[in-house]
């Protein structure tokens, strides 16, 4: 405690004088210089930040850290990023480039905050409000528009995302620095939030180990929650959104209020959605769910110092479809001619709570960022009663990060960090079966990485890591006495990355790492919700993954094209292996893996805007994945190959009852038959959407209507990754939506 | 502008409790005799956790309860 308090003192004494005067600027025209007026200018480290007035010119009044970037943006002009320091206190001019395409020029990496011009790791960021052009039902099917992402569903309710064909325990997913752990073994444990209070996703895609630790081998989902309001502004705002094939609904609301040096955000919302239709006109018996939310966010920053509280609670209720005790299921047990939302079996009740505290510290040349969390998940399946689960267990997690980055040098950042959790599951008394055995769990990851930026078009990054994980787990049917596994690994990462003119390049080497989860090496029982007899064993090793990954991208005015091949080649790949034997009506799994397992594929992405049609966006991705193991043998539940492409037509009118926006997307899902023993082909299918938005504009009242459907021909689908295509149900049909969201926003003395 | 904040955070509660609140629970209940569905109608809260975790007993034996749907 003693030492503790003593690197505080020697932490806030050290701090360097803060910058207090007033920053003023404007912001101009690159090409004429002319002001752009209502440009936005964020602060970066403190999610807040100001608008500029009709000349153009900008003031932030608040206590700014000795350092900072500031994004400036503005419709119809490349955002940029700027670095000041205490030195700059004079008027700043920021020019911004016109644009019709939105460029990804400058990245502020989300992990390490440093500035470069192009991302070296794979790095694809989008906002929810791209993503939702034409509205989703859920944050994993939205997540599913990115190019080499897919989401595996179990029905509506129940979505994870798939990043180059990897997902679950392999795939880590990050809430603003704190990682989301929620049982994440099930095939039927979804991502575990939704789009609530959410802005933007990154996704990273392949091994990460580096910066995110082991399980991130697949990549990495990163969800940043909404920025605060601008200083010192209020905005309140509600969303609803109805769903025609699911009688879904989901209303919500959310406030913010910015004062000079303290912000605080709180979001709140309810879904329910019914039983879903398939185009046969049938419904999917238990695909009904419901849930809530709340969110609430408090920033604030003095001197050289910001932080944040962020809590975030969610409550899900989502029924099992495809529930049957019978070898050959009847269809009468699958669908029903009415749908209804009443709660009945199977269930999956799921709630988490996520306290988190992240605080940054400013020097002169250098930063330090802790971020200390807590997660609490409850998971309670439901299988033959109401009252009493069939498991219930609670995972508790206490999470620690820390970076140290130290800008000492011109050329040079230099990072030391430290991330680590310790874990422990519970299994509730009341519950009939135990599936995974109570645990504690102790992981620990130490690493370092330097980033070079040798002239304004090369830059270099490498680095390198030591991780240990240690399970303790207590007797169970597996192990008679109290088992202690404990593993060990080192990671890499090395890259670079080569702009000029209109041309970038870039080639990153990384690694990723696995441990065994303990339900791979010591479950015994029956996976209800999966409808399956799992059995593991104490044999597995842990996953390590190489990933090779180049991109070369073009972009002019009106084109950008990027292509990103890649070659993921990991040892002791873990998978189910399906029996031939049945326990209780249930298949026997077992867990097994191979030697060696290759990954190979690629995504191709092409944005055009033509120049004699400005309102026009076409914009379409190509993925394509292959994977064999070492005998040449096909993996299971690799997705189908897909080309998606998005039309938006920007509506230029004066009469408000035009939409200001029409989106057409259409997806081309190819066929899959490298398929394993015992899994079913998939058949190609081609899946059309429409959307239409209004604006609604009034002084100190701003909102959007949407309204749209999708898969507007109907057509009967299976995706490759549904969890109960192999009971033959369909993912749902035509569903017409309609959504509001409206917010008021005033100034505040 | 008071006035809209208050009424935000009154919003806000509502939701909040609403969250924590517990309804009544009920479900139609059965057990299976010789075959066939023995209705025992609808069953709440606490005599629907009983049914679930102790059965019925009928003349000397005692069956196992399901409340839900099929």
């Amino acid at each position: 405690m003693k030492i503790f308090l003593t690197l505080s003192v020697l932490l806030f004494t050290s701090l360097t004088p803060l910058l207090s005067q007033e920053l003023k600027g404007i912001v101009i025209n690159k090409e004429n210089n002319s002001p752009i007026p209502f440009a936005s200018i964020w602060v970066v480290d403190l999610n807040s930040g100001a608008s500029c007035n009709s000349q153009g010119k900008f003031s932030l009044d608040f206590s700014l850290p000795q350092t900072m970037n500031l994004k400036v943006s503005a419709i119809g002009y490349t955002s940029s990023i700027v670095t000041l320091n205490k030195k700059d206190t004079s008027l700043i001019t920021i020019a911004l480039s016109p644009s019709h395409i939105e460029l990804q020029e400058m990245e502020i990496s989300t992990t390490t905050g440093i500035l470069q011009n192009y991302s070296i790791t794979n790095v694809e960021s989008k906002s929810l409000e791209e993503l939702t052009t034409i509205s989703t039902t859920s944050l994993g099917q939205s997540l599913g528009n990115i190019s080499g992402v897919y989401s595996n569903s179990t029905g509506n309710g129940i979505n994870k995302p798939v990043i180059r064909g990897m997902s679950g325990m392999r795939v880590s997913t990050y809430l603003n620095g704190l990682k989301i752990e929620n049982q994440q073994w099930g095939g039927d444990h979804g991502i575990g939030v939704d789009a609530l209070g959410i802005e933007k996703v990154e996704v990273i895609k392949g091994a990460s180990s580096l910066l995110y630790g082991s399980d991130a081998l697949g990549g990495v989902i990163y969800l940043h929650e909404e920025e605060y309001a601008e200083s010192n502004k209020f905005e309140a705002g509600i969303t609803s959104q109805f769903e025609s094939n699911s009688l879904g609904v989901t209303n919500g609301f959310h406030m913010k209020i910015s004062k000079k040096n303290i912000r605080f955000n709180l979001f709140g919302n309810q879904t329910s959605h019914a039983d879903y239709q398939v185009p046969s006109e049938n419904y999917v018996f238990n695909s009904r769910f419901k849930g809530q939310g709340i969110k609430a966010a408090l920033g604030m920053n003095k001197k050289n110092w910001v932080g944040n509280i962020r809590y975030t609670f969610v409550h899900n209720e989502l029924g099992i479809p495809g529930h049957t005790h019978d070898s050959v299921p009847s269809q009468d047990d699958l669908f029903k001619t009415t749908t209804s939302r009443k709660k009945t079996l199977p269930l999956q009740v799921n709630s988490s709570h996520f306290l988190s505290t992240d605080h940054k510290f400013f020097f002169e040349k250098s930063d330090l960022k802790f971020t200390f969390g807590l997660v609490s998940n409850n998971l309670e399946e439901y299988d033959e009663k109401v009252t009493i689960p069939g498991i219930a267990m609670k995972l508790s997690t206490f999470s620690y990060n820390g970076l140290w980055s130290l800008n000492r040098w011109k050329k040079h950042t230099f990072l030391l960090g430290s991330q680590g959790n310790f874990q422990t599951n519970r299994n509730n008394e009341r519950a009939e079966e135990i599936l995974l055995q109570d645990l504690e769990s102790n992981s620990v990851g130490l690493f370092s990485m330097i980033h070079s930026k040798w002239s304004k078009r090369l830059e270099t990054q490498i680095g390198i890591r030591a991780d240990r994980n240690e399970f303790t787990i207590s007797r169970g049917s597996l192990n008679e006495e109290k088992l202690t596994l404990d593993y060990q690994s080192i990671n890499y990462s090395a890259g670079l990355s080569y702009t000029e003119n209109k041309h970038a390049y870039r080639l990153n080497i990384s690694s990723g790492y696995r441990p065994p989860h303990p339900i791979e090496s010591l479950a015994n029982g029956v996976h209800h919700s999966s409808r399956r007899f799992e059995i593991g064993s104490l044999a597995l090793r842990p996953e390590f993954a190489n990933q090779l990954d180049v991109s070369y991208e073009y972009k002019n005015d009106h084109v950008s094209v990027l292509v990103n091949p890649y070659i993921s080649v990991i040892q002791n790949y873990v998978f189910l292996s399906f029996t031939e034997s049945f326990i209780n009506n249930y298949p026997v799994v077992n867990y097994e893996q191979n030697e060696l397992t290759y990954f190979y594929g690629g995504e191709v992405s092409f944005h055009y805007h033509p120049h004699f049609l400005h309102n026009l966006h076409i914009e379409t991705n190509f993925t394509y994945l292959f994977a064999e193991d070492e005998k040449g043998r096909a993996i299971s539940q690799i997705p189908q190959p897909r080309i998606m492409t998005l039309l938006t037509y920007d509506i230029e009118s004066k009469f408000k009852i035009l939409p200001i926006s029409l989106a057409l997307q259409n997806t081309y899902f190819g066929s899959q038959n490298r398929v394993i023993e015992n899994e079913i082909n998939s058949s190609a299918y081609n899946l059309l959407d429409l959307g239409a938005s209004w604006k609604i504009a009034a002084p100190k009242l701003k909102g959007q209507v949407k309204i749209g459907a999708r898969n507007v021909t109907n057509t009967s689908y299976i995706n490759h990754l549904s969890e109960i295509k192999p009971l033959g149900i369909q993912n749902p049909g035509r569903n017409f939506y309609i959504s509001l969201n409206l917010s008021i926003n005033q100034k505040i003395k | 502008m008071k006035k809209t904040i208050q009424s935000i955070l009154i919003i806000a509660g509502l939701s909040v409790f609403s969250v924590s609140c517990n309804k009544s629970e009920c479900h139609e209940c059965h057990y299976d005799k010789d075959g066939e569905e023995v209705e025992l109608g609808e069953k709440c809260d606490s005599d629907l956790e009983t049914l679930e975790a102790q059965g019925i007993d009928v003349n000397g034996i005692n069956y196992e309860v399901h409340c839900h749907e099929h």
